[in-house]
């Protein structure tokens, strides 16, 4: 029985090594004990060490680490779910502290009793996906064997076929480390020919599969529930062509969004997207998803800026939709079918992408402001009177500014003169320098006179402008070094946003800290509920009711992250019974034995009427 | 006592640098233009010793084009008291730069004088040291602290070299040259930016400061370094050391 169908916790276990005890990174790999199990942590403790340097960590956690102080690894034991494990881990723990001298220290989230004892280490309990443990593996589905393997290697080589378990622990867990899946085999296809051999056999053996990018998704979407094959795009990165004139870039969906957006940088061009994520994230991912980010407010969605794709369905067949025109008014418009559907209706191969020239003035203002009231406020404003040039409007509150002051490293505060509610960050672009400063300088003034700036500073060189934009995309990152987080990505009307937020500050009281930032431009609040650790009882006071609240006032449970494992039994908050059937309808059409990332995007209870 | 500042302007740090088709020069059309990193970090230092009292007034000086004036708003906005743009549409070589300066520092006659210890763009590294030169005071370069002592009219610098820290003390004036680890410049606030709008800005021109530009060298050409070519990936030892004696001569 898969792991994840199990509803046994799994271990997370996090250290914190504030000085190295050999001096150098310190560190065992995950899979020595991940891999083996209870007998890899008693394997661990009689002294099978490792020392591995940043980048080895970074490839066996699958997440980039600094160097210490903040060295953050995690080792998990995912199949060490007995009962005695508790004590194992304790016994684990201990010794580590009896080889190491406690030249480290960490807060402890143990039993008060064991605090001392540990107190330079932490580990917290996860559980893997609340959601998992009640889904069960669809009986129809076949099981992988040899010759499935032998098949997939005749057809993509030795070298593309993985069978690795350092690499699939990677390509098996999520960024968060909240969801993990079992998987055997990750497969790297390098043409659209291969995806769709590989789908076309898949489907005729009823193997399930799951397509993956960067892997930098935040619902689960990315990694398998089971046993499902990975499929990797990330092999197929050529950048296929680039129209000068137009700016119509076409490429292959493997290609990371960084590179696309220095690429573009080169010729005079910008990605209309842009999000945290970038240096890992790859742009079939990004088109799945509808990945919003942080210049939809300027840009749009990509439901506009997609041209064209092509897409690879279920049974093998290739659907060239990779067209490069604006305009293009000839019967249904498919290919907005496969963006944002999160691989569940066909795999992108290509994308083609209209792109902005690239305008070289951009200025940066950091501004507080005493109330969400003046944050409207002040959003009116600026799509009044900035708005030819206005390319982001973020917003976050002091408890995200906290955080990022307490958890990421060389991050300063802008305005620390006093503590501020509220900050915001309003970012123009445009074609004349001093022109676009002028601007924007008088529009902080008059807003400043009235009232609704208490005060502010203006990125003056691009390396001001990049620790400001740090404090707010470095969120989710600091999100994650202080602990467990709930996350939850919502559309909601701009007046109403913060209600919520205040809201479940009474709910949730001393139990956990409620952190709200996001995309004022564009209605999109990102609240993240911090707790100690994640803890069931927690967990019942945020959900349903975030989504009842968000339903309540015809708000989206998902704006910009997706619906992925977390949220497909919870698509009725924001879509109708009509269509979501729908829905379902076209899923069965295009993917009848519903290989295509299962369990995901959809509710389970639809599977019934297949 | 007044602060005389230098302040360059330079593309900015974080831009990609593309030399010139013609190999003339480095492109700084469309280029984003900021203020030199270590002048920044000369400015902070001037007005960090205004607000601890020791001095009155800041002045920062900035010599080029038209444009330099938006440095100069930039450093007025941090802080600074007033400018003086010395402007110039010809190219100006550090001996141009100190030349000009020294005939300012006649007229302002500060008490200190900060630059930054070089300028991201040429990274000559000369100028601070010409301005100490011709001016016949005494200097300290690439200072890492500072500490003024009002009474004794004694600056007592800190400098990093090789093996730890070297500690100078001159006598004022002074000619002090910047490094990384002084201090981390302040942003510039809005109330600030407002402020420096109605602050005055001195204009000259080299000529009306009695200060020949010839230049006594030439630009010959300017190319982009070579670039690294890519690595191989050898299958075993042998091929390893077959490359190391054949290909590389390096065994």
């Amino acid at each position: 029985m898969p792991s994840a169908a199990t509803p046994a916790p799994c271990y997370f276990l996090q250290f914190s090594f504030y000085s190295s005890p050999l001096g150098l990174p310190f560190f065992f790999t995950a899979t020595t004990i991940a891999t083996s199990g209870r007998g890899g942590l008693v394997a661990a403790f009689t002294g099978r060490w490792e020392l591995l340097d940043a980048s080895c960590i970074a490839r066996n956690c699958g997440r980039a680490v600094s160097s210490p102080p903040s060295l953050l690894p995690f080792v998990s034991a995912p199949r060490a779910l007995h009962a005695s494990t508790d004590t194992t881990i304790m016994r684990f723990l201990f010794n580590i502290r009896n080889l190491h001298s406690p030249t480290a220290q960490c807060t402890s989230k143990c039993e008060e009793d064991e605090k001392k004892r540990f107190c330079w280490l932490r580990f917290d309990k996860r559980f893997f996906g609340s959601a998992a443990a009640v889904i069960e593996r669809n009986a129809s589905f076949s099981t992988l064997n040899s010759d499935d393997v032998s098949y997939f290697k005749d057809l993509l080589g030795e070298k593309s076929v993985v069978e690795d378990e350092d690499v699939l622990l990677t390509a098996n867990t999520d960024w968060m480390r909240k969801y993990k899946g079992s998987s055997k085999l990750l497969l790297q296809p390098k043409s659209t020919h291969e995806v769709s051999q590989i789908l076309k056999y898949c489907n005729s053996r009823c193997l399930p599969v799951v397509p993956q990018g960067g892997n930098t998704g935040l619902v689960g979407g990315s990694v398998p529930v089971f046993d499902e094959v990975i499929i990797n795009i990330g092999s197929m990165n050529n950048i296929i062509s680039l129209d000068k004139v137009s700016g119509i870039l076409v490429c292959e969906a493997g290609c990371i969004l960084e590179n696309l957006i220095s690429f573009l940088d080169n010729h005079g061009f910008v990605m209309p997207l842009d999000l945290g994520a970038k240096g890992s994230c790859q742009i079939g991912g990004n088109v799945s998803t509808n990945a919003g980010g942080l210049r939809l407010v300027r840009y749009g969605s990509l439901h506009g800026s997609v041209l064209g794709l092509e897409a690879v369905l279920a049974n093998g067949d290739v659907l060239d939709m990779l067209g490069t025109l604006r305009k293009d008014n000839t019967g249904y418009d498919l290919k907005q079918l496969f963006i944002g559907s999160e691989g569940s209706l066909g795999i992108v191969t290509k994308v083609s992408i209209l792109t902005p020239p690239k305008l070289s003035s951009v200025n940066l203002a950091f501004l507080a402001c005493k109330d969400y009231f003046s944050c409207q406020k002040l959003l009116v404003e600026a799509k009044r009177r900035l708005g030819d040039i206005l390319s982001a409007f973020e917003f976050l509150d002091n408890q995200s500014m906290d955080l990022v002051l307490n958890h990421l490293e060389g991050v300063r505060n802008p305005l620390p003169s006093s503590m501020h509610n509220f900050y915001v960050l309003i970012e123009t672009t445009g074609s004349d320098e001093s022109y676009d400063k002028e601007k924007l300088e008088a529009f902080l003034l008059r807003a400043m006179e009235g009232g609704l700036i208490s005060d502010g500073v203006l990125s003056q060189d691009i390396n001001q402008a990049s620790s400001f934009w740090r404090i707010r995309e470095g969120l989710p990152e600091a999100l994650m070094k202080a602990g467990p987080v709930y996350k939850y990505d919502l559309s909601i009307p701009v007046e109403k946003m913060y209600d919520l937020v205040e809201e479940m500050r009474i709910r949730l009281g001393q139990t956990a800290k409620v952190v709200a930032y996001g995309h004022l431009g564009d209605s999109n609040l990102h609240l993240n509920i911090s707790a100690p650790q994640y803890d069931d009882k927690i967990l019942a006071q945020i959900e349903p009711y975030v989504y009842e609240w968000t339903s309540k006032h015809r708000g989206s449970i998902s704006a910009e992250h997706g619906l992925g494992l977390m949220k497909a039994n919870h698509i009725s908050y924001s879509k109708s019974p009509e269509t979501v059937r729908l829905m379902g309808s076209i899923k069965k059409l295009l993917d009848p034995n519903g290989i295509l990332n299962p369990y995901k995007v959809l509710p389970q209870s639809l599977k019934s009427c297949h | 006592m007044k602060i005389m500042v230098a302040i360059k302007r330079v593309v900015d740090y974080a831009v990609k640098i593309r030399v010139k088709p013609d190999k003339t020069g480095v492109e700084t059309n469309n280029v984003k233009m900021s203020m030199n990193p270590f002048c920044e970090i000369a400015l902070e230092e001037a007005l960090r010793i205004r607000e601890a009292g020791l001095a009155s007034e800041v002045v920062a000086v900035s010599m080029g084009p038209a444009q330099c004036v938006d440095t100069l708003r930039t450093g007025l906005a941090m802080g600074a008291d007033r400018g003086i743009h010395v402007e110039s549409t010809t190219g100006l070589n550090p001996l141009n730069v100190a030349k000009i300066f020294t005939r300012l520092v006649e007229l302002e006659k500060p008490g200190l004088i900060f630059l930054g210890k070089q300028a991201i763009d040429d990274d000559c590294n000369q100028t601070g040291q010409m301005v100490a030169g011709l001016l016949r005071w005494p200097q300290a370069t690439f200072a890492s602290k500072v500490v003024l002592d009002k009474e004794k009219q004694v600056a007592t610098v800190e400098r990093e070299v090789d093996g730890g820290l070297e500690t100078l003390s001159l006598d004022l004036p002074a000619v002090i040259t910047t490094d990384l680890r002084l201090n981390q410049p302040r942003y510039a606030t809005l109330p600030n930016i407002m402020k420096a709008k109605s602050k005055v800005i001195k204009k000259y021109t080299p000529q009306e400061l009695n200060v020949d530009i010839r230049s006594d060298f030439e630009v010959v050409q300017v190319t982009e370094p070579a670039k690294r070519k890519a690595g191989v990936i050898v299958s075993s030892v042998d091929e390893l050391i077959d490359k190391l004696k054949n290909e590389a001569h390096a065994i």
